[in-house]
């Protein structure tokens, strides 16, 4: 049985595939979306770089988490999403970008944020996010990478999605 | 295991260079990776020296492309003997 959930942004994924790479199920852009749209009603993750909308956007219902935009470090926006009991998502295909420099760049950004968000009791995800099935990543490979962001190993096993689960 | 199709012995040396692209030259030598099997045309082992397999695991999520060829790489298992890997590939289907 896999251990988690993850998200992708694409259309399908093969079942098989996502129980083999070890994942309970992995859910699609037709089931949770990634949007910058404020107006969005359907299951998403909100997508932002401002404050004040990520901070409206964690108000709502139909938001379950928030992904800020280049992985910047926004200290308000974090303890707003403990507060409102959402999940700050860590997306993972802006950490394994082609450009090395714009890849170094997120990875530090993504540690740093990390780090603030664990110091204050912020339920973190590790989701891929993949836009094809290249960019997908196995659970394996997922907590390696947690490892490689400053996650230690007690942790390491709580950055799967959980749905309605409390990390 | 790949996303795609791949004939490890044809592209092992791109895959390595991959590999030493992300890990480093000084890392890269004492991990000493090398393919050691290949069970079906997506599933393959990749053995290294004790204590660097999660630096070869990492270096596999970034690996998106070898020599202009769009591939991705799912780690499913590690073990201390490839007897075991073997038995695990069996129950798999790839």
């Amino acid at each position: 049985m896999g251990k988690g959930f993850d998200i992708v942004d694409m259309d399908s994924v093969d079942i098989k595939l996502a129980k083999l790479i070890g994942y309970k199920k992995v859910y699609t852009r037709n089931e949770i979306r990634v949007t910058e749209d404020q107006e969005y009603e359907g299951r998403c993750i909100f997508l932002g770089r401002e404050p004040g909308t990520l901070g409206k956007a964690l108000r709502r219902n139909n938001v379950d988490g928030i992904i800020i935009f280049d992985n910047e470090l926004i200290r308000q926006t974090v303890e707003e999403c403990r507060d409102n009991e959402k999940t700050l998502f860590i997306d993972i295909s802006s950490l394994v970008v082609p450009e090395q420099k714009q890849r170094l760049r997120n990875i530090h950004r993504a540690r740093f944020l990390i780090r603030f968000a664990l110091r204050n009791r912020t339920k973190i995800a590790l989701v891929s996010l993949a836009k094809d099935e290249t960019g997908m990543l196995s659970s394996m490979q997922m907590l390696a990478f947690a490892r490689f962001l400053g996650i230690n190993d007690k942790n390491s096993e709580k950055i799967f999605y959980n749905e309605g689960m409390m990390h | 295991m790949s996303s795609s199709e791949i004939n490890v012995e044809v592209e092992e040396k791109g895959l390595l260079a991959e590999i030493m692209r992300y890990i480093g030259e000084l890392s890269y030598s004492e991990a000493n990776p090398r393919i050691a099997a290949q069970y079906s045309q997506r599933l393959f082992v990749i053995k290294t020296n004790r204590g660097y397999e999660n630096s070869i695991i990492l270096a596999l999520s970034f690996i998106k492309e070898i020599r202009g060829r769009k591939i991705g790489f799912f780690s499913l298992k590690s073990s201390g003997t490839i007897k075991s890997l073997l038995v695990y590939s069996k129950k798999i289907t790839v």
